[in-house]
């Protein structure tokens, strides 16, 4: 029973992708396929949970064999346990909501066909991502969602930027993918395998060996982890994958895709755990990407590029949680971010949608009376990405620092409390310029009432998500920790301070006001272009790699063969000299051969 | 009286000699022609040469051989001579030059 929903799951959104790919079908009918193939998926994750007990026992299904040679036998086998049990309830829950909202966002759009075959083709790769036994499947849905993330971040490609950012996002993701497959590689060398069970049983024998192999092959997973989740330095592409349609940025860019480094290291902890260094690494760069999403998302303009730096930084904070070995407080802030980023990210979609197409956060102001709904969706998403208190952002991020100061890593606890409070100030900034203040511009729609509705479900599951999901509890208990007041009560302070210090910032006008002094004007703009790291690369790789191009402009490996060719040239010319028509010159040359072929002959003894 | 081979020897080798200077320097077709039968026939004349030495008439037949040759190799050489007079209205060979490499 459990088996056959099991492959249900990742298969009904695949075949509705099909379906909307090669047959074309009234709006009406696209709109119902893809969506209730998501709703399908959705109930059978919701069976699966309904009737299993709290401690969750893994399920495993074989859909068949994939390869089998030379000794590697891989099946299209799905393995479901408390880890994946939850992320194919975010994206199957979350991608079902975002997909009702889809409908009612891409009305208009006359590629609505083409959006709902990506979308649906998204949800499937990601499906099998989580799912997979081994980490080859686990690989093509890793490919899979990287595709589709390409797709729909050019998805209106008429607009050569969309087409530059879907690049950029590919390309630096593909980076990490690379080092993802020789770390596959190496796994499988020492191994022998690659079913994810068998590894980490393996490796937890080697539990705490800090051995040289396993540290590498789990730094090149890292790598892998790092490109797809927008961390530290691989986390520039976030920000212009903003190109895409909305509730694209909230399943892909937010909800679901960039989680998939997080959950490929919750999922292989032991391999992990038998690679201290790189744990610390992974703690170390989830600080450093913290705070540099926090600290830019401070001072953008654009709407959706403030939610893309924090997405930046909370995916921090859950790398940073892993690298201290607080496995199920990662996995629990990865479902609470799911629910409150979304629901930002929907929440600004509808906030775009009925106010012209507009990005910038100075163009509006004063729309809290005008739109209700919204208004309470971004201050509840707020609310809980500051981690105030009570609501679902406040419980995954206080475990996160507790398990974090528990470890005694004084100053990545640090980081990780003055990131928070970056956080509630660039939340609160975000707020009180969209919606408090004088009116600039005036809405031309009305939120539709399916966006509405859906906005209210997320700010629902954000007020009340905050609840650790018993399976996670089981798989990866947490230790309780005790701390001192200190520790306790300056994350949840530094929050409210960062937002009475915006709120202040906020009533003497310094918001989008125009610099003056140059030191700000430069720590803006460093700020505001994400550290420079554009730049940076701009520097370390592109003009180099133009320069060396433009020296081997004409190709050193042609020069050989054509070094041959001038040869060939002078010989053929050298030649023909003697082919000039003269037939006096012929017959001397006939007599001098045979001149000389009989000299020849007689001196070297005559023939026989 | 008989005439030493070496005479004969010497005489076969200069007219060849002859022969073969007036192909390479001679540019009219007709005297290349001349100069290639004296060849042909300081050739014939060793032969005939050498028959007297051994027995038999090996030589006296190869010598027919090459007149038969000759006169047939005249043929061919008369017919080209005179197409080429019709095309160029001369026999200079150093006009027949068109197909340089």
């Amino acid at each position: 029973m459990h088996q056959t929903l099991l492959t249900l799951i990742p298969i009904v959104p695949f075949l509705s992708a099909l379906i909307l790919f090669s047959v074309r079908l009234p709006k009406i009918l696209v709109t119902t396929l893809a969506v209730s193939s998501i709703g399908v998926a959705a109930l059978c994750v919701l069976a699966i949970q309904l009737t299993s007990a709290t401690d969750f026992t893994p399920i495993q299904a074989v859909l068949g064999q994939w390869l089998d040679v030379a000794g590697v036998k891989l099946s299209f086998a799905f393995y479901l346990d408390g880890l994946s049990l939850m992320m194919i309830s975010i994206i199957c829950g979350v991608g079902w909501l975002i997909h009702v909202f889809s409908a009612a966002f891409m009305q208009q759009d006359c590629d609505y066909r083409r959006y709902f075959c990506y979308l649906n083709l998204f949800v499937a790769a990601m499906l099998i991502l989580v799912l997979a036994d081994n980490l080859l499947l686990l690989y093509l849905g890793w490919e899979g969602v990287g595709l589709c993330s390409y797709l729909l971040i050019g998805f209106w490609h008429d607009k050569r930027s969309n087409n530059i950012a879907a690049n950029k996002a590919f390309i630096m993701t593909r980076i990490g993918d690379t080092a993802m497959l020789l770390g596959l590689l190496l796994l499988f060398w020492q191994f022998g395998s690659l079913n994810i069970s068998e590894i980490n049983q393996q490796a937890a024998l080697q539990m705490g060996t800090n051995d040289v192999m396993i540290n590498l092959s789990c730094l090149l997973l890292f790598i892998g982890a790092a490109g797809k989740s927008a961390q530290f330095p691989l986390q520039n592409w976030l920000p212009d994958a903003m190109a895409g349609p909305t509730p694209v940025s909230a399943l892909i860019h937010a909800a679901t895709m960039v989680t998939a480094g997080i959950y490929l290291i919750a999922r292989n902890i032991s391999l992990f755990s038998a690679a201290n260094d790189t744990l610390q690494l992974i703690a170390v760069v989830g600080t450093i990407t913290l705070l540099l999403g926090a600290s830019a998302a401070m001072v953008q303009s654009d709407l959706k590029r403030i939610l893309a730096y924090s997405t930046i930084s909370q995916l921090g904070y859950m790398f940073l949680a892993l690298g201290v070995g607080a496995n199920g407080a990662a996995s629990f802030h990865l479902m609470t971010h799911a629910f409150f980023k979304a629901l930002l990210f929907l929440a600004a979609g509808a906030l775009i949608y009925c106010m012209h197409h507009q990005h910038n956060i100075f163009k509006m102001g004063g729309l809290a009376r005008k739109m209700p709904v919204i208004t309470a969706a971004f201050i509840t998403g707020c609310a809980a990405l500051s981690a105030l208190p009570l609501l679902s952002g406040f419980f995954s991020k206080e475990l996160i620092l507790g398990q974090v100061i528990s470890g005694d890593h004084w100053w990545l606890w640090l980081g990780g409390v003055l990131g928070g409070f970056c956080t509630a100030f660039y939340s609160a900034r975000l707020v009180l310029v969209v919606f408090f203040g004088p009116v600039q511009q005036q809405p031309n729609k009305k939120v539709p009432i399916m966006m509405s509705a859906v906005l209210v479900a997320l700010i629902m599951l954000s007020i009340f998500g905050g609840m650790m999901p018993a399976s996670i509890n089981a798989q990866f208990p947490a230790a309780s920790v005790e701390l001192t007041p200190l520790q306790h009560y300056l994350p949840i302070a530094s929050p409210f301070i960062a937002m009475a210090l915006a709120f202040l910032c906020w009533r003497s006008g310094l918001f989008g006001a125009p610099l003056k002094s140059p030191l700000v004007r430069t720590l803006h703009s460093w700020l505001l272009n994400g550290w420079q790291f554009d730049w940076l690369y701009q520097q370390i790789f592109v003009r180099p790699y133009f320069f060396i191009t433009r020296l081997n402009r004409h190709d050193i490996i042609d020069g050989f063969y054509r070094a041959i060719e001038r040869l060939m040239l002078a010989l053929h010319r050298l030649t023909s000299l003697t082919q000039n028509g003269s037939l006096r010159l012929y017959n001397a040359s006939i007599l001098l051969f045979v001149l000389g072929a009989l000299a020849w002959v007689i001196l070297s003894g005559g023939v026989v | 009286m008989i005439i030493p081979l070496g005479w004969l020897v010497s005489f076969s080798l200069a007219l060849f000699a002859i022969g073969v200077f007036g192909v390479v320097a001679r540019r009219n077709l007709i005297f290349i022609m001349i100069s290639i039968e004296i060849m042909l026939n300081a050739v014939a004349l060793l032969f005939v040469a050498g028959s007297t030495l051994h027995p038999g008439s090996d030589g006296q037949i190869i010598y027919l051989l090459i007149l038969a040759m000759a006169a047939a190799e005249v043929a061919i050489g008369l017919a080209l001579v005179i197409t080429m007079f019709r095309r160029w209205q001369s026999l200079d060979v150093d006009l027949l030059s068109k197909m340089r490499g």
